[in-house]
Formats: C-alpha cells, sequence, structure tokens
C-alpha cells in the first residue's frame, strides 16, 4: 500500500518521571529525565538521536532539551498542534520522519506541573478572552469541565443515559490503578457509591468524571522497523497512526454545530484509522481511550465505531471494559487515575502491553489502539507486536 | 468585621474585527445570525467568510430572539473569582428558532431547567461595551 507507515516504524523505548502532585523541579527538568530514561530503556544514547517532537502545549522549548542532553545531531523537528488532540499526532510525525528516511531516531516528549505550576481546570482572573472563548466565558463557561457538563447532559437528553450507567468507566479506571504503582491513585480504591455521593462541581459531573492534575513528564523513542529488530527491547511497531479532524471544530466547546453526541473529528480519525490498518474495531485486544472526562470515553467508543451512536451506556457495562472482560480499557488507570500527562501517558501503556509489561497486562495482545481527545483536531495509533 | 472583598473583573470579550458586529447588535438589544450574501447560508460563530461557497459578502440577519434551551451546566464549585459568590449558577445554549446556537445566563430556577424550554432573548449591558445575553423563560 503506497503511502502507508504501516509497521514502517516502532516504538523501541519509553520513559517517565514519577506522577506526583508536586514535582519539586522544573518542567524542563522533567522532560530530559523523560527523554534519558526512554533512551536508556531503548540502549540508544543522545547521539544517536536526530530527530525531535513535542505537543504545542508544552512549555519545554526543545532548545531546551537539546542544549540540557547535548543533542548535537538533530536534523528534523516539528510541534504538533491540538493539546490533547496532539499525542497519537506525535507517533504519527516521528513515524513518517523515520519512514521517510529523514531521521533514523525520533525523540517525543510531554512535560507538565499541572497540579503545582498551571492548572488547566482553574481560571486566572484574565480580564478578557479572545475569539470564541468570548461567546461563553463570560457567562461563567470557563473550564473544560464546564465546557464538557453541557455535552454530557446531552448525553442523558438524547439517550437516556444515567450517571449509574457512567460509574463504569471511573471505578474500572481506578480498579486498574489499583495495580499500578505508578499511578497517583494507587493506594485509592473508588466505589460506585462513593463516585454516585459525589458531590457536583459542573452538574451533571463530579470530580471522579475528571481527569487528575499531575506533575509528571514522558518521553518514547522511535526508530526505524528494521533497527528495532536489533535493539534489546521488544518493538511495539506501529501499525497506523493517523491524525483527522472535521468542519467545524473548536477545543471541546463544539456547541454550534449539527449535535453534541458525535465528534466528527473522531468519526473522521477513525475513518483514516480502521482503512490504514486494514482493521476492524473487533480487532483490537486492549484500548487506551482518551479519558479527560468520563463520559466522553463513552461518545469516543461509539465515534471509534465499538458500538453503535446512544449504546456505550450499555456497552460498558457487565465488566467489558475491565480486565479480564472483551475490551479493557485504560489499563494503567488512564488520566482519570494514572495521571494527566496530557494524554501522552496512554502512549506508553499502549506500548507496553505490547510489550507484555503492564501491571494490568491482556493476555496475547496483538492489537493495541490508543486515542487521543474528543472534541479537537484529533489522532489515533494502533500498535502491533 | 468583614473583611474586604478582593475585587476580580467580569470576564469579558475580546472583541475582534470578525466578531464586531454581533457584539454590536446586542448592544442595540438585537441578537443577529452572520448570513452569506450569495449562498444564504447562515453561519454562527461568524467567520470572515462563507465556508460553504467562499464569498467574502456577509451581512446579518436578525433572529426573532425565539428558542428552546438545547443543553445547560449547573456549576457549583467556581473556576473563576467573579463567579465565586454567584454559585450555584446556570449557563444554557439555546437553539434559536432559525436553527443556529448561543450560550447565555438564564432567569430561572435551577430546578426548572429543561431540554426544549421555551425562552427568549434579553440583553444585560454590563459595561460601556459589552452587553450580554439573558435569556428568560417564554410565557
Amino acid at each position: 500500500m503506497s503511502g502507508s507507515l504501516r509497521r514502517k516504524a516502532a516504538i523501541v523505548g519509553i520513559g517517565a518521571t514519577e506522577f506526583s502532585a508536586n514535582s519539586g523541579r522544573s518542567e524542563r527538568r522533567l522532560a530530559v529525565e523523560a527523554v534519558l530514561a526512554a533512551l536508556d530503556d531503548a540502549g540508544l544514547r543522545a547521539d544517536d538521536v536526530n530527530g525531535i517532537v513535542n505537543s504545542d502545549y508544552d512549555d519545554t522549548n526543545q532548545l531546551d532539551v537539546i542544549n540540557a542532553l547535548g543533542l548535537r545531531n538533530i536534523r528534523a523537528y516539528a510541534t504538533i498542534p491540538h493539546g490533547g488532540g496532539s499525542p497519537c499526532g506525535t507517533v504519527a510525525q516521528a513515524a513518517m520522519m523515520v519512514a521517510s528516511g529523514v531521521c533514523s531516531c525520533v525523540v517525543a516528549y510531554r512535560s507538565l506541573n499541572e497540579r503545582s505550576g498551571h492548572r488547566y481546570g482553574s481560571s486566572d482572573a484574565v480580564p478578557t478572552f479572545p475569539w470564541v472563548y468570548g461567546l461563553h466565558a463570560p457567562y461563567g463557561l470557563i473550564v473544560p469541565g464546564e465546557w464538557t457538563a453541557v455535552h454530557a447532559r446531552r448525553r442523558m437528553i438524547e439517550f437516556g443515559e444515567t450517571r449509574e450507567q457512567w460509574a463504569a468507566v471511573p471505578v474500572t479506571f481506578r480498579a486498574h490503578a489499583n495495580r499500578n504503582p505508578q499511578a497517583m491513585q494507587y493506594r485509592k480504591p473508588l466505589t460506585r457509591e462513593e463516585y454516585l455521593n459525589a458531590p457536583m462541581l459542573a452538574e451533571p459531573l463530579c470530580r471522579y468524571d475528571y481527569c487528575l492534575e499531575t506533575d509528571g513528564a514522558v518521553a518514547y523513542v522511535v526508530t526505524s522497523a528494521e533497527r528495532a529488530r536489533a535493539l534489546k527491547s521488544v518493538p511495539a511497531y506501529i501499525h497506523a497512526a493517523v491524525q483527522g479532524t472535521a468542519f467545524p471544530v473548536w477545543y471541546q466547546t463544539n456547541w454550534y454545530r449539527e449535535n453534541f453526541t458525535t465528534g466528527t473529528e473522531v468519526v473522521a480519525t477513525a475513518g483514516h484509522l480502521w482503512k490504514e490498518s486494514g482493521l476492524t474495531p473487533r480487532d483490537i485486544d486492549v484500548a487506551q481511550i482518551y479519558d479527560h472526562f468520563a463520559p466522553l470515553v463513552l461518545t469516543s467508543l461509539e465515534d471509534f465505531g465499538f458500538c453503535a451512536k446512544g449504546e456505550a451506556g450499555a456497552f460498558i457495562g457487565d465488566g467489558r471494559i475491565g480486565l479480564g472482560g472483551e475490551l479493557p480499557l485504560n489499563t494503567a488507570g488512564g488520566l482519570l487515575s494514572e495521571g494527566y500527562i496530557h494524554g501522552w501517558n496512554l502512549i506508553l501503556e499502549g506500548v507496553r502491553q505490547i510489550r507484555g509489561t503492564s501491571t494490568a497486562q491482556v493476555e496475547d495482545v496483538e492489537f493495541s489502539l490508543v486515542t487521543s481527545c474528543w472534541g479537537a483536531p484529533t489522532s489515533a495509533v494502533i500498535f502491533s507486536r | 468585621m468583614t473583611q474586604p472583598m478582593p475585587q476580580f473583573p467580569r470576564p469579558l470579550p475580546q472583541i475582534d474585527r470578525d466578531h464586531a458586529e454581533w457584539w454590536a447588535g446586542l448592544r442595540r438589544q438585537e441578537l443577529l445570525v452572520q448570513e452569506c450574501l450569495r449562498c444564504r447560508k447562515q453561519l454562527f460563530p461568524p467567520e470572515p467568510l462563507c465556508p460553504h461557497c467562499h464569498s467574502p459578502e456577509m451581512g446579518w440577519r436578525r433572529s426573532s430572539g425565539i428558542g428552546k434551551v438545547y443543553s445547560w451546566v449547573i456549576v457549583r464549585r467556581p473556576s473563576h473569582p467573579w463567579f465565586a459568590d454567584k454559585v450555584p449558577y446556570a449557563v444554557v445554549v439555546v437553539e434559536m428558532q432559525e436553527g443556529f446556537r448561543v450560550v447565555g445566563s438564564i432567569d430561572c430556577p435551577i430546578e426548572k431547567l429543561r431540554d426544549g424550554l421555551p425562552v427568549e432573548a434579553g440583553f444585560e449591558d454590563v459595561d460601556e461595551r459589552v452587553t450580554l445575553l439573558r435569556f428568560r423563560v417564554a410565557v
């Protein structure tokens, strides 16, 4: 298939700092720690790196990583836009840089002190809001939880969905985090009753519907499939990595388009993904679905074609998304319970499922899916063993 | 003894050139929707040209101001200091009779909010520059 990236590149190294509420060090420092850990995991050195990729929301300039690590061989660099929509897009970018022959070894990183530093869930007392934000911020619709509540309410209206159904997402992901010593919520179980009795923040959402706020960094290393076979780690081949969008689309504030309960940008991305991979949802053994907010996991499952529109509430019941279920999701705990590295930690868990090293390992994984956020120009990747 | 409350200004829009006429309409107590003068498609939020036929000739049509609640949030924990003493408050997305949707506040007890609640646009001047939408329940 001409132009396809299928299995031309692989993730051969993954690295992360601890995930905490207060890292005590700079985002720059966290970024380089994660990059070094990923290189070490791959058995590669700083001099091997000749490409670098990050996300537009990252405050650590690539130049700082180059200077801190003494990267002297960089010949291609890219920054992928759209925040939570970008993570799997960085994998697509790195794979293209390698498949084109321009680079032989690309590192990608995401670093943030999102709890001790700038918190995405609170607003500074900025006097004015630009662009479409000016059309809703003055009314008190300011942060992602408030925006998402408006979308989640429509799921209740259109599908008769209930918080009892949504509970499966945070409770299952928490159970997965309880097996993962790296997870922020490792020692904190969550019951359905706690979820259902939690006070509303932006009704109909409670705190357990929200992703965590985390200080930490992750990084990964991509090289060619051929070179990957000579390295010490088990390669996670990039079977398909795609970006996609639709029109019109805004950042999580998509209330001006046809409806609230379909992400046309996600449907488009899913179309590219299934076509590029030659697979269908039934081929996926384990998935990390971007979980900035629990109800959006349901919408994403529908938009990626795992079930019909409006049926995710029933689909996620009966243990289907837990370990041992038909489609285990977010096996490290996800953004809801492992940590919020803006979706990038999902990529690492997708790789671990191929390697067989997850703390909630699914048996005999052939295809491992990772998605980026619903509600913005987005991306997705399927790893194969 | 009461401490003086810190003063935080209300969040307000930065009115850019593509949105200026819409905000000018609210100031005149008119809810406007952008309309392409060539293909007659209506647009909200405003765009610099028509995304359907790429005509730069864009005009404005006045909405009836009548609509129905399409969705809403009840904010119970404020995210911005100006709203700290306003919680709980509702923000509604209203689908106007003409088919476009806008965000606004609403004069309605939060427990009475429901899908399809008929509303009409009201206008609230907040400073010498900005007028905001404040819906009321239609009778």
